[in-house]
């Protein structure tokens, strides 16, 4: 349902960026997005259509919790932040990472013998 | 945990839907907040603030989408789905009008029957009796040890004053009857109304508070004591406009002025209505006075059992018997609960009526689920093209529920209409003893209704869930490739689970139908009784003298002579007669007598006659033939010799030989009396085809004086024509005298077989719905087999199969499953119908002729049933069969 082919990410990992994201702290939508796109230097543009019902998501399954705050230049922005559910979920999805992608790793390297 | 998902869900959706505005209002502000952030950064790199905001949107995309997206994810997506699929079940719904309403009219009968008749068993057997402390009250009665009749016979004063004095059980205890009075309202037109001795104790027994003024005391109850009278609130509101002055005034009864003390409260009811109550005084006479005419009503101690109360009465009834053997010898007498004798015979057809309305709640839902699995089984395509389309199985599971839930709500809503309108049509069918108790409490019962339903619904979301759940999780490959054809595992045991529900609706409906064909026998048989008189064009109307004009019998009997005189000159009239008891009115007088010149039976054994005063007229109104001898004459009068006719069977009883003429009999009444045998008469059922003709002794009215009389009148028309012409005929004789039931003798016939005419019809409504129940179960399952296995008889009408052959092959498994439900059936049958032998007449529970009937009806319509779907598929055209897979 989601338009996800610009930014080619992998389905479950936008959670799981999420997640790492607001362990940083909390913070608002347009700040993940601006995050996640620094500090991939540009490689992952998560669209808003993605991050939003990504947020509510994680919200619904209490990963995640947000309240209204204002930003320090006045405006009111909601802001989310990691709860300990979340930091147990990122836990598990990291370790479930790492090891997808050695085994990636691992096929790439195979060689002829 | 899937399940508690969608139930989480479920409410995600209820909380979601109700936080609507709250969500919308935070998408919206978070776009904007997002939006003006882009916009911001597109400054801050140099753009102009206006095509910043520009670009910043674009860069933000398609926004409704994206609304969608997140509220999608917000919350769940319960309640915003749950519209579109009320939308989608509902046009589904429509689309299968078939299923719909079948599954619709089943549900509405399940419930509506169902609520209608528990709502009336519940008022009349379970419900507390409306009064105080019902269960601490007891009818005390006697019972003559060798009547084969209704084991509660009433008592006499002398026997009651014994039992007050003596009985240790008993905290109170009062004696009432009833009695029908002439009163003069003060509209000034005499009225006859059913009048109610009752002893001072009776009314606060039962915690009577009245609406205006008080009840009449013991005071009041003593003999010489003013007359004075308690109104019921139906007749204060009738003939005395509910005036609260009322108390004080006095009121002309029987010709003589009672004083109202009182007017009891609206609704109170107890035994047959009585538009007034009056103190029933005793004085030391009554302490030896002969005759039996009273009830009693008494009032256990506390901590003492009916039972106790029971063995108390008998060992005191057996002191009388020796005591007092002229009055008591071979009578016993006995404590019975008083909810008992108001049921009285209502107790075992209403709870047999509940058995059947319970197996046909059971019909309607093995039918619910029956068509919700063959619906599940043509929508397994369906469903995996929406599952292979990339549909939630979630959702697709939610879907059908949300269908099931219409269904059974659409369902619901005809049947709670059904229900209440059922319930108001029994609530008139019941006895009027019964209705008198629970007159306030028939009404349309909450918790049954909420129970039918919650049957209902759950019947219909766990027929409708299970498959959805299989469709849902299976992979759509199979359903798809398998196409409408037989095969899989799933479809296969959603067959077997098919046949079985279908074999258990066919049992169930084979008892009820056996139930209803016993009953129709049993009216059939009943109403084919010939009662012993002629019903037909006969007009009664009953009139009870007052008067100190008719003080004396020579008067009395004078009164009855002038109108018959007065009738018979009116056109259209045949013939004219009068009884002291009309057949079929409920009333006798009975006594015990011997037969002069035979051998006197011990004291207490002798034979029981029934004794009727009449007319001359009265055989020829009535239609009863004189089988030997002849009737009654005008010559038999006072004075002189003492005369009666006998029924065939006292006749045949003690002279099975000769002739009963030329006897005589001796019995006491109100003295000793020596009547000579004028005639025989033929054989009257007074108390209804049910019971068999008493021992008859018809007296000359002359003779054997009665202030009470009930006119029959032969008309050539319409009996109800002569109505007025009646009245005024009277009126002109003696405008003081009220006259009372004027109905033709042929409402009485009706009457008499009114129970069991209202248990047939109940019966064969539950039988032909239970039937047509079955049918539509036979009916789906064959349509359904043809549906699944059309490529099949496709591939055999292309390689040249018979019609004849493929059309057995269709039918076959219909047949099968029938006669297996038939056979349960009939075993189950045979099994229960025992419990309804009370309502039977003339057949025995396991009547083979019955059972006989309801095998082949069944049978012709699973035939029936099951050869029009099989039909189709001989009509199947081959090549259509196979491309349309």
């Amino acid at each position: 349902m989601a338009d996800d082919a610009r930014n080619d990410l992998l389905h479950g990992t936008l959670d799981m960026l999420v997640l790492k994201t607001l362990q940083l702290g909390p913070m608002h939508g347009w700040g993940i997005t601006e995050l996640l796109q620094r500090g991939s230097a540009d490689v992952l543009q998560v669209g808003q259509g993605s991050l939003y019902p990504a947020l509510y998501r994680l919200e619904r399954q209490r990963f995640i919790k947000s309240s209204w705050q204002t930003t320090e230049n006045k405006r009111r922005a909601r802001y989310y932040a990691l709860t300990a559910r979340g930091r147990q979920r990122l836990a598990d999805e990291r370790a479930n990472w790492a090891r997808m992608s050695h085994a990636i790793e691992m096929i790439l390297h195979l060689s002829s013998t | 945990m899937r399940f508690f998902d969608t139930v989480a869900d479920a409410l995600a959706r209820l909380v979601g839907f109700l936080g609507r505005t709250e969500r919308e209002s935070r998408l919206t502000d978070e776009m904007r907040f997002h939006v003006d952030m882009q916009a911001d950064a597109l400054v801050r790199a140099g753009a102009e603030p206006a095509e910043a905001r520009r670009q910043a949107l674009v860069a933000f995309g398609g926004r409704e989408r994206w609304r969608e997206a997140s509220r999608d994810e917000y919350r769940g997506q319960f309640f915003d789905h749950l519209g579109q699929d009320v939308r989608y079940g509902a046009r589904s719904l429509l689309h299968a009008r078939v299923f719909t309403m079948a599954s619709v009219a089943t549900l509405a009968l399940g419930i509506g029957a169902t609520t209608a008749i528990f709502s009336v068993v519940d008022a009349v057997l379970l419900r507390p009796l409306p009064y105080a402390d019902p269960n601490g009250l007891v009818m005390l009665w006697e019972h003559h040890l060798s009547d084969v009749g209704p084991s509660h016979n009433v008592t006499g004063p002398a026997n009651f004053l014994d039992w007050r004095d003596e009985a240790r059980s008993f905290s109170a205890m009062a004696a009432f009857a009833s009695a029908r009075v002439t009163i003069v309202a003060p509209d000034g037109d005499p009225t006859s109304e059913q009048a109610r001795y009752a002893n001072a104790a009776l009314l606060p027994m039962l915690g009577v508070t009245p609406a205006v003024g008080r009840l009449y005391s013991e005071a009041d109850d003593q003999p010489g004591a003013a007359r004075v009278a308690v109104l019921d609130y139906g007749l204060w509101q009738q003939h005395f406009g509910g005036r609260r002055d009322i108390v004080g005034r006095t009121v002309q009864l029987n010709g003589n002025d009672v004083t109202v003390v009182g007017v009891l409260p609206k609704g109170f009811a107890f035994f047959e209505p009585a538009a007034l109550w009056l103190p029933m005084r005793f004085g030391n006479e009554d302490r030896t006075a002969a005759g039996r005419y009273l009830q009693v009503l008494a009032r256990l101690k506390p901590g003492v059992s009916w039972q106790q109360a029971d063995l108390e009465m008998k060992a005191i009834a057996r002191h009388r018997a020796i005591d007092v053997p002229e009055m008591d010898a071979n009578w016993t007498a006995l404590a019975s609960p008083l909810r008992d004798d108001l049921e009285g015979s209502a107790r075992t057809p209403l709870l047999v009526l509940l058995g059947a309305v319970g197996f046909l709640l059971l019909i309607a839902c093995t039918n619910v689920a029956n068509l919700m699995l063959a619906r599940a089984g043509d929508r397994r395509r369906e469903m995996a093209v929406r599952v292979a389309l990339g549909a939630a199985p979630r959702r697709i599971v939610l879907q059908m529920l949300t269908e099931s839930v219409m269904l059974a709500l659409i369902g619901a809503a005809l049947g709670v209409a059904g229900a209440w309108a059922g319930t108001r049509v029994l609530g008139r069918m019941v006895p009027p003893k019964l209705d008198a108790a629970a007159v306030s409490g028939i009404g349309l019962d909450a918790r049954v209704l909420v129970f039918a339903i919650l049957v209902a619904l759950v019947t219909g979301i766990a027929f409708g869930l299970v498959p959805a759940l299989q469709s849902a999780h299976h992979d759509p490959k199979d359903a798809m490739s398998e196409g409408g054809r037989s095969g899989g595992a799933g479809s296969r045991r959603a067959g077997r689970l098919r046949a079985a529900l279908v074999v258990v609706e066919i049992a169930l409906a084979v008892v009820l139908l056996a139930g209803a064909g016993l009953m129709v026998r049993s009216l059939a048989d009943l109403r084919r009784v010939p009662l012993g008189f002629d019903a037909d064009h006969v007009l009664t109307a009953g009139v009870v003298l007052h008067g100190h004009a008719y003080d004396s019998t020579a008067a009395a009997t004078g009164f009855f002579a002038r109108a018959e005189q007065r009738i018979a000159a009116l056109p259209g009239v045949r013939a004219v007669g009068s009884i002291s008891w009309l057949p079929l009115s409920g009333l006798r007088s009975a006594s015990s007598f011997t037969v002069v010149g035979q051998p006197v039976p011990p004291l207490g054994q002798e034979p029981v006659g029934d004794f009727r005063a009449i007319t001359p007229g009265y055989f020829a109104a009535m239609g009863i033939p004189i089988e030997d001898g002849r009737g009654l004459e005008a010559a038999d009068r006072r004075g002189g010799a003492q005369v009666a006719v006998v029924s065939h069977t006292l006749a045949h009883t003690f002279w099975p030989n000769g002739s009963a003429v030329g006897h005589e009999l001796k019995y006491e009444w109100d003295g000793w009396y020596t009547v000579r045998i004028v005639g025989v008469a033929g054989d009257v059922h007074h108390d209804g085809p049910r019971t068999e003709p008493y021992m008859e002794i018809y007296r000359p009215l002359e003779q054997f004086p009665y202030t009470g009389m009930t006119f029959v009148v032969r008309s050539s028309g319409d009996p109800l024509s002569l109505a007025a012409p009646l009245r005024a005929a009277l009126r002109d004789l003696d405008p003081a005298q009220a006259l009372a039931n004027v109905k033709p003798m042929t409402d009485f016939v009706h009457a008499s077989v009114g129970d069991t005419r209202l248990d047939t019809v109940l019966f064969a409504a539950f039988g032909v719905i239970g039937l047509v129940l079955a049918m539509i179960g036979i009916y789906g399952l064959g349509a359904y087999t043809v549906q699944q296995r059309r490529h099949e008889f496709g591939i055999r009408m292309a390689l040249g199969a018979q019609r004849g052959t493929v059309l057995s092959m269709a039918i076959r498994r219909g047949l099968v499953l029938a006669a297996v439900g038939l056979a349960v059936g009939v075993l189950g049958a045979l099994s229960l119908t025992h419990l309804m032998g009370a309502l039977l007449f003339g057949v025995k529970p396991n009547d083979p002729v019955t059972f006989a009937w309801v095998a082949v009806a069944l049978a012709a319509v699973a035939a029936v049933s099951a050869w029009v779907p099989a039909r189709r598929a001989t009509r199947l055209d081959p090549v259509a069969a196979l491309r349309s897979d």
